[in-house]
């Protein structure tokens, strides 16, 4: 502790590191906003705490938003630091606690502190992929951030062939003449308008613990709510949960669940709820009237209610040792476009996973897998892909509603990093080839 | 192993090890520049008592990896992620604790910087703006308008449930 001398003498403490504190604030501070002590005995804590702007700029680094908004009540020097008067002075503490929309700027928000005041609730939906559990295909959702309203979306991404029809620009492949081979380069979109946008007129009703959107005169309405995991240690082998088992996750909640209208059972608050789900709630309405919901779910009665989860950065993000790793879209003919994760576990062994599916193989089901990624069975010298590596893989098919299922050879064929085809061998007389491309999900969030 | 000698602005001499003392880049850059050195380095703005606690600090995180440059900016870490051994070292009174994070800002010590800020961060979570002027002496000087302008635009702050109280520490002293 520092001897009473040494206290006494507050020039001893202010003359530290180069003169160079107060570089922040123009204020003569000591004057402006003195500790509440007599001036003979400084409180050493309270000196630094006004005094030196940089250190007490790290101290407001790591405080949650609602506690930088409290410090900002303290004293006119702290609220100079997180709230500056000018209004040309950028409010970058409030950047950071919304550092995870990576924003540069706040508009269309006057500031950082009204953008963050008002997506604060919604801030951990933002920036990832939402893989739905609808039966057979599901779909996917994006969370993007909208620079023009400034809410948080959650939108379809939707997956088209351009030139559509089946063979239209089909060629013999001059291996063998018997299969065909297309071009295939899909346009992955966001498909606007956003199913559910989320801003500070999004409220959590209290009634039912859903989040919904503003009211708006429309007939179809949806909601969201959180859910909780369910550990592993309790998960049973006769339930299903979400994402998929084949979709790697760390946690999981349960796949279907009933979930009354209007009740709270099976509704975590957000203390207890998981980052990596949802569940989003569509109903109907006729006549303007809130009472009378209508089902629009697969068995008539029940509102529909759907799970997403998310498939974490890591997951898809390719490496050195994992090149194929990411979410990619395959031709699946007649099935159009499919969305697939591949998720390479290790520098050897991919595993393709539909994100989703179609009536045969469904969504979270395996579409091929390939054991061992350094097993190269030849290099192609046909002049559709020259060079590329040629690996042996299996593939699954099915009939009509997964029904008998079976896996048949296949073979990997990497045209490039980003575009693979994969030959499927059906039987000794019936092969197909189909072709994959993969997709910049990060391009879509972020821009 | 070398060792410097460091002289505290109440003029005591602690010795130390070298690679411990440089820990501190302020005087690591001092050695590089000044070469082999027997007197002792003066650090006028660090009593003895500070200087040994900053040292004991220094001693325990020898080993660590060299931090990485501002390698906070994008990925902001939670302040209730302070090791244990810290958390402990840090259970001083609170004028021994801002001693030490002025100290480590003067002596260019992030890490203990930045332990040192997290420590008071937690003792500012949870608490109202009354509460955090009375931990810390500080004196309301804001107008009656002003506290209303203040009190509209945090109100999204306070309609929320308060968070569970962190940690606290030892504001008694």
């Amino acid at each position: 502790m520092a001897s009473s001398d040494e206290k006494a003498n507050p020039t001893g403490i202010q003359s530290c590191p180069n003169g160079s504190y107060e570089t922040v604030t123009p204020h003569p501070l000591p004057s402006s906003c003195p500790p509440s002590q007599s001036p003979d005995l400084p409180h050493v804590p309270a000196q630094i705490l006004i005094n030196f702007s940089e250190v007490v700029q790290l101290i407001f680094q790591n405080l949650d938003g609602i506690s930088l908004a409290r410090c900002s009540a303290v004293c006119s020097h702290w609220r100079e630091l997180i709230d500056p008067s000018d209004p040309s002075a950028p409010d970058y503490l409030w950047a950071r606690q919304a550092s995870s929309l990576r924003l540069k700027s706040p508009t269309p928000y006057a500031r950082f502190h009204d953008l963050y005041a008002s997506l604060r609730d919604h801030l951990w939906l933002h920036g990832k992929i939402w893989m739905s559990n609808r039966s057979w295909t599901g779909y996917i959702l994006l969370s993007t951030y909208n620079l023009e309203t400034g809410a948080i979306d959650l939108t379809n991404v939707v997956a088209t062939r351009p030139g559509s029809n089946d063979g239209e620009d089909s060629v013999p492949w001059s291996r063998n003449e018997s299969i065909f081979v297309s071009s295939f380069d899909p346009q992955v979109s966001l498909w606007a308008p956003p199913l559910l946008s989320f801003d500070k007129d999004t409220v959590l009703d209290p009634n039912d613990n859903e989040i919904k959107p503003p009211t708006r005169e429309r007939l179809s309405y949806c909601s969201l709510f959180r859910a909780s995991a369910v550990p592993p240690e309790v998960q049973l082998s006769s339930k299903k949960y979400w994402p998929p088992p084949h979709i790697p996750a760390t946690e999981r909640t349960d796949d279907v669940l009933s979930c009354v209208n209007g009740s709270h059972e099976n509704k975590p608050a957000h203390t207890d709820a998981i980052d990596s789900v949802f569940r989003i709630r569509k109903w109907v309405v006729f006549g303007g009237a809130p009472v009378p919901s209508v089902a629009m779910s697969r068995n008539g009665i029940d509102n529909q209610v759907e799970t997403f989860a998310t498939i974490r950065e890591e997951h898809y993000t390719p490496d050195n040792d994992h090149p194929y790793r990411g979410i990619w879209v395959g031709d699946y003919n007649s099935h159009g476009c499919e969305f697939i994760l591949f998720h390479q576990e290790t520098p050897t062994k991919l595993k393709a996973v539909k994100i989703t599916g179609d009536l045969n193989v469904p969504c979270g089901e395996i579409t091929f897998v390939v054991d061992d990624l350094k097993a190269v069975t030849r290099i192609a010298d046909e002049r559709e892909w020259p060079g590329a590596k040629v690996i042996s893989a299996k593939a699954q098919i099915a009939s009509h509603q997964f029904e008998s299922s079976e896996i048949i050879d296949a073979e990997m064929i990497c045209v490039g990093p980003d575009d693979i085809a994969l030959l499927w061998h059906f039987s000794p007389l019936s092969s197909h080839i189909s072709r994959f491309r993969r997709v910049d999900i990060e391009g879509l969030i972020w821009t | 192993m070398s060792e410097i000698k460091l002289l505290s602005s109440d003029q005591a001499t602690i010795t130390v090890e070298k690679s411990v003392a440089e820990r501190s880049i302020l005087i690591k850059n001092m050695l590089e520049d000044v070469g082999e050195v027997t007197e002792a380095i003066p650090i006028p703005n660090v009593n003895e008592n500070v200087l040994k606690k900053v040292i004991e600090w220094c001693e325990h995180h020898k080993g660590d990896p060299p931090a990485q440059a501002d390698d906070d900016s994008d990925s902001r870490k939670k302040s209730s992620d302070i090791d244990e051994w810290d958390q402990k070292f840090m259970q001083v009174d609170q004028e021994m604790l801002f001693e030490i994070i002025l100290a480590a800002n003067y002596l260019d010590i992030k890490p203990l910087l930045d332990v040192g800020c997290k420590t008071v961060a937690n003792m500012i979570k949870g608490k109202s703006p009354e509460e955090i002027r009375k931990t810390f002496n500080i004196q309301n000087d804001f107008t009656p308008d002003e506290e209303e302008q203040i009190r509209r635009e945090n109100e999204w702050a306070e309609e929320s449930v308060p968070r569970s109280q962190p940690l606290d520490i030892d504001e008694a002293c």
